[in-house]
């Protein structure tokens, strides 16, 4: 045995998650100001159409023929607001679990495999049921080995990966991800290969075989030690949202907690689908090179026999108001980082528009506020940034500024800056001609966001998934007031 | 006539349309027409001052991207130069646009909602600008003084330093960023540009003077080439540079780029940096002589690497339930190549990772790659090249980094047509060539092993060194 040689004395990232009804009074929409030019829409949205199926799942096509490729998204509504209590990180399970085949791809003799799935689906119940009521360990132990034993046997009848790699021969990219709202399946893949991805995505979404649960259990698990635990970034976002939410469940990370996960089982995969993997809980896209009569003909083709159900309701917790900051610390690594947040507004709140300008006036480039203050003037920070959502869809997310200290500065010396810059906000409104610079740049963004078919795809699936009408999002990007 | 045309027409689209009564449930059973994966080609223009311009149109958006490509780069320069080129990567662009202080030309920039980058890596320089087409005209002097003329102020200087040993401390926070410059370090040699990170005496001693000679000696006309792309014709775009960056012209030719020699052959063994990690990051590698970008098999071996290190071993590592993101791959470079695995895992199934990389690496002489792997391999490779190619913006920068990094003509478009030559057997004749990380590989383990040097040597790779704590940026 040696002793391990460790640098340093342990050091120190300092999070401050601080919530107050202040945030509320600084963002203002003037009703009575005059309307700004709205944003001309380019002509490649005159050519956006969609296909609503009779079980409610609805495809927005968009035919671009510069380069013979295309691509698909599938989105469907849920995400890690959707999991049952105790069982965060069952949303992006589920998607990792989406890759592992169907009854006909990936196995050999699926009736000798369903057989032994079921028997894995009974002993993880009860492995459930053990880690939750604190069993001896030698009870969990037993069962985890059973499993371990059945899933060997198991994967005697599978052909592993056999789903990724048929699809990596068509399709030079396809991915997924879940967020707190959504799960998106992405696709990218030459126009000829086209009916490949409608194969691949409704045979995903109607056949489905929860198999290799546990080892992907393994793969998530490592997932999160690599994003969060051993990475003060992901650690301290983690506790941002935890702290900053009370009750509803944008305080849980989409990865899951660590004692979560262990509980997970494959009987949770299949009820969770048999909820939330709906079509009219699910939207699609199509951008690229194709023919979009053929296109439709396919949709129906592939998705018409997806059964149709209920639509889900979400977890239906309101976020009540806060009352008094809360916040928090976290020690991991050297540097230094400091995340304000405040309550934000919903997707729909007219507010919403003025909070993302806002966002720029106090972070966007060199001349911004924050910036000017706190980089330029005082040399305190390495970076700063604000965002009015952080990247929350479905219901009201979090108006935050976060800073990158520089060494020698204290938390306590930026936060108190902040604090001054976002008074200054309402003591000295924002000029006219900065609100122009950052709309510019917005407009600039949005045009550079249309150019390849994957940000379009993604672009439109989330239009059609949130305001159920395309060409909605036209009227909110540049008509807002100080 | 007219009626045969009609019927001919209604004919042609049911073929097009037709389908087939049985929806098929394996995309195997589904045939595919052929389709020609073309990469598009710019149009191209010389300025007076002989600066090649590249222009590619496109009009669905109203929006333009700038960018001029130098010849320049960390390979061409000397130990003692990395730490200046590093801070003029970083001030580049800041401290002051032509005649314009560094806060004038922050709100010139704002003022007109434009972004203008600049990078300076191993093998070029580029300076860029993106813009809506209204604002082309405004911008165009700006990013035309950034080029030429940049500033380089003292004050925005001390703040680069500032940032970069800040980034360079960042590196001490990340495992994976860590065990990549630790492990480039070891493999390249710490005077290389690969692995060498700049030190705090080394950035603190860096003067204003010695950036506007290194900008000087390298940003000239004869290594510069500029691209267009966007809504713009090409006839307005080269009538507007040739205005603006025509007359900008340097007395003599520049001096050779030479490249700096490599370092000889690493020492081999494992090293293990210890850390306080729920995962243990592992990184593996061996120098592949007489493969790079320019050699003739540059194809080949990116789809070996694909074959082999992307999908194999990072199914199996995957199936095995080990790891998130494990795999092998050749890191092809212009000046030299090698085979890598990396990895990350628990600290308990560090050697189960390591031997389940190791396994499919073998397998290749068993069960060689097939006529399938060939397939998704050359799918993945033609399909993100192409798709890398998908904006105006990116059909320039792609020929411009070829023209400014020396490759031959066509190069990067070149490549479909020569993953579509390579065979089966070349496939699997390359996998047997460049997959073994042979007997004496670099090996570096960042984290704390559960069963310590026990599990490291459990590798069979020979004794562990424990390597000093290390601290970049310092």
């Amino acid at each position: 045995m040696i002793a391990l040689p460790r640098y340093g004395a342990p050091a120190l990232v300092l999070i401050l998650v601080l919530l107050g009804c202040a945030g509320r009074t600084d963002i203002r929409v003037a009703a009575d100001a005059a309307p700004r030019p709205s944003l001309t829409a380019p002509p490649i949205f005159e050519r956006v159409e969609t296909v609503d199926l009779d079980n409610g799942l609805t495809f927005v096509l968009l035919p671009r023929h510069d380069i013979p490729l295309v691509a698909g998204r599938i989105l469907v509504r849920v995400g890690n607001v959707d999991n049952p209590a105790g069982s965060t990180g069952l949303a992006h399970m589920f998607e990792h679990m989406a890759f592992k085949g169907t009854d006909v791809i990936g196995v050999t003799d699926a009736a000798a495999e369903r057989a032994v799935l079921d028997s894995v689906m009974w002993r993880g119940d009860e492995l459930t049921a053990a880690l939750r009521s604190g069993a001896e360990s030698g009870v969990v132990a037993a069962l985890q080995g059973e499993i371990s034993g059945l899933e060997a046997r198991a994967a005697t009848f599978v052909e592993p990966m056999a789903w990724p790699r048929l699809y990596d021969e068509y399709a030079f990219d396809f991915n997924a991800y879940t967020s707190e709202d959504i799960t998106v399946y992405q696709a990218e893949l030459p126009s000829n290969k086209l009916e490949t991805w409608m194969l691949m995505e409704s045979e995903r979404l109607q056949h489905p075989v929860c198999r290799e649960f546990y080892s992907e259990l393994g793969v998530v698990k490592e997932e999160r030690r690599q994003r969060t635990d051993d990475d003060p970034d992901g650690a301290m976002w983690e506790l941002v949202t935890g702290t900053a939410f009370s009750v509803h469940p944008y305080r849980y990370p989409t990865i899951g907690y660590m004692e979560d996960l262990e509980t997970l089982n494959p009987r949770m995969i299949q009820e969770f689908r048999a909820r939330y993997y709906t079509p009219g809980n699910m939207v699609g896209a199509l951008v690229g090179d194709f023919d979009p009569a053929r296109a439709r003909n396919l949709l129906h083709l592939y998705f018409d026999d997806l059964v149709a159900g209920p639509v889900p309701d979400g977890p239906g917790v309101v976020e009540p108001e806060p009352t008094a900051q809360r916040r928090a610390v976290h020690r991991q690594g050297a540097e230094r980082r400091l995340v304000i947040a405040f309550p934000g507004f919903a997707r729909d709140d007219p507010r919403l528009p003025a909070a993302e300008l806002l966002a720029g006036v106090l972070a966007e480039g060199n001349t911004s506020r924050l910036n000017r203050r706190l980089d330029l003037d005082e040399g305190m920070v390495r970076s700063v940034g604000s965002g009015a959502t952080l990247g929350f869809e479905r219901y009201p997310g979090l108006f935050y500024v976060s800073a990158s200290l520089m060494p020698g500065a204290t938390n306590e010396a930026v936060e108190a800056l902040v604090w001054e810059e976002l008074a200054r906000v309402v003591a000295e409104p924002v000029s006219d001609e900065r609100l122009d610079e950052i709309r510019r740049v917005r407009r600039r963004e949005f045009y550079f966001g249309l150019q390849s078919n994957a940000d379009l795809a993604e672009l439109l699936v989330k239009w059609q998934a949130f305001d159920g009408l395309v060409r909605r999002r036209w009227r909110g990007g540049d008509a807002q007031t100080r | 006539m007219i009626r045969a045309t009609i019927v001919a027409a209604a004919l042609a689209m049911l073929a097009v349309t037709a389908l087939p009564a049985e929806v098929p449930r394996d995309p195997r059973e589904l045939v595919f027409p052929p389709i020609a994966l073309t990469t598009p080609e710019p149009q191209e223009a010389v300025l007076s001052n002989g600066i090649r311009v590249l222009v590619f149109e496109n009009h669905d958006v109203p929006i333009v991207s700038l960018a001029a490509h130098i010849s320049m780069g960390s390979r061409y320069l000397s130990l003692a130069e990395r730490p200046a080129y590093r801070l003029l990567s970083r001030l580049w662009g800041d401290g002051g646009i032509g005649d314009l202080s560094p806060a004038a030309a922050d709100s010139a920039k704002a003022a007109l909602g434009l972004t203008l980058s600049t990078r300076a890596d191993e093998a070029e320089a580029v300076v860029e600008a993106a813009m809506t087409r209204e604002d082309f005209a405004a911008c165009l002097p700006i990013w035309r003084d950034l080029l030429v003329a940049p500033g380089w102020d003292e004050a925005r200087l001390d703040r680069a330093k500032a940032q970069v040993l800040k980034d360079e401390r960042g590196i001490n926070d990340s495992p994976n960023r860590l065990a990549r410059a630790v492990f480039d370090r070891l493999l390249y040699g710490p005077r290389t540009p690969q692995g060498h990170v700049c030190t705090a005496a080394e950035v603190e001693a860096v003067s204003a003077a010695e950036l506007q000679a290194l900008h000087a000696r390298y940003v000239v006309p004869a290594r510069t080439v500029v691209g267009v792309g966007g809504d713009l014709g090409l006839a307005e775009a080269v009538a507007c540079l040739e205005a603006t960056l025509g007359s900008w012209t340097t007395a003599g030719d520049p001096p050779p780029l030479t490249v700096w020699p490599v370092e000889p052959e690493p020492e081999s063994g494992v090293f293990w940096l210890p850390q306080d990690l729920e995962q243990c990051h592992v990184r593996m590698g061996r120098f592949l002589p007489g493969l790079a970008t320019t050699s003739p098999e540059y194809a080949r071996a990116m789809l070996v690497s694909f074959g082999v290190g992307y999908s194999r071993v990072y199914y199996a590592t995957r199936t095995a339930g080990l790891s998130y993101g494990s795999l092998t791959r050749l890191v092809i470079g212009r000046d030299r190549t090698y085979l890598e695995f990396l990895g990350a895992t628990s600290a308990e199934t560090l050697g189960e990772l390591v031997a389940v990389a190791r396994d499919e690496l073998a397998r290749v002489h068993a069960e060689p790659l097939d006529a399938n792997e060939l397939g998704a391999a050359r799918t993945f490779l033609t399909g993100s090249l192409i798709s890398r190619l998908e904006t105006a913006g990116d059909i320039i920068r792609m020929t411009l980094r070829d023209i400014a990094t020396g490759m031959p003509p066509g190069y990067s478009q070149g490549l479909v047509a020569r993953y579509e030559a390579v065979t089966v057997e070349d496939l699997a004749s390359g996998a047997r060539a460049w997959m073994d990380f042979g007997p004496d590989p670099v090996v570096l383990v960042v984290g704390q092993p559960a069963n310590g040097l026990a599990d490291l040597e459990a590798l069979g790779l020979g004794p562990v060194r424990v390597l000093e704590p290390i601290r970049f940026g310092e």
